[in-house]
């Protein structure tokens, strides 16, 4: 592996593209005047109205049922994407039925 | 030599002296060169002038894809293009003439909006966290252009950057267009603001909607091509055109996904302006928010160049056919995002999850039972 294929490897050029918008902003910051915080500037924005910022709730219910889709889908299509050409494709479309089976299930329960 | 010659005396002296040393030292090197280049000739070995230049001009080839193209300068200057073009059809399509002013036909807009973004001063709010606040949106931007780098643009699949496309370079390809979703989610919690939070656990919902027909609907042609490699698959569809009409259901739904992807409007709730005034971006000014417009921008690129490459067989021929092949079909695609923007209004986000699940998700099953039946025919 040369130093061309290093530098254009995903981790390096992440790196090489993070330090690139880096030195961006610094410039900019170059550029842009001195922020001065006055006043309510630095306030979150709430509509003008004094808002302590709330507490986060996530209802976890609906998100099991969400999750529990996206991960089935997604060895699913794992499963299914490697399936070699020929006689064999066809247990696919059983496993793929199955699939849909599922998902129906999972749709008229909600 | 920055005193031009000749002012005073005493400075024309010295002058001279130093361009005869200066010459000396050229003759010097000249000869050391010639020495070296001897000395490798009687070994029979190549000269290690020719190996250098060889490394340099890779390096050069590879410095110039990461900063030229398909890299920096090329995806900032067609991503705010493309951001004109989304403005005027949308414009266009609304009886207005959308922007008019900055260069022919407002072309420069977006561009000066950048700019106008970044000379603003910077603000970072009490509640927000600071570090994280300030990382994201250089993060973004970084992560969409790395993502870039993996489209098969003409003349991109040589030997010199054969390690970046690799097989199953889809998959890394859909996962990073899925990371600047999860930074939209952090932006808007980081933000510690009640609208910002509400936004970010709305742009995770979404997601759930519609990652998973994108990902089916991507995959397709992949399965049909028998490959995971982008190149591959592209290369694949060029040879053999009438295999793309199969996939047309999956360049819907993927067009319909990415669109949600991009959170444009009919899929805008994240940062529906009437209901949560901004979303995620409500905390965001000046240089971080200039920085996430032109992450989001970027992205419409990517996703609609990976779109081009799977759904309408890539971009063949070389440097400069490619190039055009590029332009006009990711120009294509943008073009087909906007006019959906302009005739949808928004969807409420439960709407957008039982609408992914009820109609995009079967769909796409049902465009990889056709994929597969093809498949099962031909072996």
């Amino acid at each position: 592996m040369g130093l061309p294929d290093l530098l254009l490897s995903l981790p390096i050029v992440f790196l090489l593209f993070l330090a690139f918008y880096a030195i961006l902003y610094w410039l900019g910051g170059r550029v842009a005047p001195k922020a001065n915080s006055i006043g309510e500037k630095l306030d979150t924005y709430s509509c003008g109205e004094e808002m302590p910022v709330p507490p986060v709730k996530i209802s976890f219910r609906l998100f099991f049922y969400i999750a529990l889709f996206f991960t089935m889908m997604h060895v699913a299509v794992l499963v299914v994407a490697t399936i070699p050409s020929g006689p064999l494709a066809w247990l696919g479309i059983a496993y793929l039925t199955m699939i849909f089976l599922s998902v129906m299930a999972l749709i008229t329960r909600n | 030599m920055r005193e031009p010659a000749g002012r005073s005396g005493k400075f024309r002296g010295r002058s001279g002296s130093v361009r005869r040393r200066a010459e000396g030292l050229a003759v010097r090197v000249r000869i050391i060169g010639e020495k070296t280049m001897l000395a490798g000739e009687r070994r029979g070995r190549k000269p290690w002038n020719d190996h250098l230049r060889g490394v340099t001009m890779d390096l050069g080839t590879t410095v110039f894809y990461i900063l030229v193209y398909p890299g920096l300068l090329f995806l900032f200057s067609y991503a705010t293009f493309c951001e004109w073009v989304d403005r005027k059809v949308y414009a266009r399509l609304q009886n207005r003439f959308g922007p008019l002013y900055t260069g022919p036909q407002g072309i420069l807009q977006p561009l000066a909006d950048f700019i106008k973004l970044m000379s603003k001063e910077d603000i970072v709010p009490r509640e927000a966290d600071a570090v994280m606040f300030t990382a994201l949106p250089i993060v973004i931007l970084a992560v969409v252009c790395s993502a870039a780098m993996f489209l098969p643009i003409g003349g991109f699949v040589t030997d010199a950057v054969s390690s970046h496309s690799f097989p199953g370079d889809l998959i890394v390809m859909v996962f990073l267009l899925t990371i600047p979703t999860l930074i939209f989610f952090l932006a808007g919690w980081y933000s510690s603001s009640s609208f910002s939070v509400i936004g970010g656990t709305r742009v995770i919902t979404m997601l759930f909607g519609y990652e998973v027909p994108l990902l089916l609907a991507v995959l397709s042609p992949a399965i049909l091509a028998n490959s995971w490699r982008l190149a591959d698959i592209a290369r694949f569809y060029q040879t053999q055109p009438v295999l793309l009409l199969p996939n047309l259901i999956g360049f819907v739904v993927a067009l319909i996904a990415l669109q949600a992807k991009l959170e444009r409007v009919p899929f805008d709730i994240p940062h529906a302006e009437t209901e949560i005034v901004g979303g995620t971006f409500v905390e965001y000014s000046g240089k971080k928010l200039a920085f996430f417009r032109l992450a989001i921008d970027i992205e419409m690129v990517v996703g609609s160049g990976l779109i081009a490459t799977v759904f309408l067989g890539g971009f063949p021929g070389g440097f400069l056919p490619g190039l055009v092949f590029f332009l006009v079909k990711t120009l294509l695609i943008v073009i087909l995002l906007s006019i959906v923007r302009a005739i949808f209004s928004r969807i409420r986000i439960d709407q957008v999850i039982s609408f992914s699940w009820r109609y995009l998700v079967p769909l796409s099953i049902v465009q990889i039972f056709i994929v597969i039946f093809l498949k099962g025919l031909a072996g």
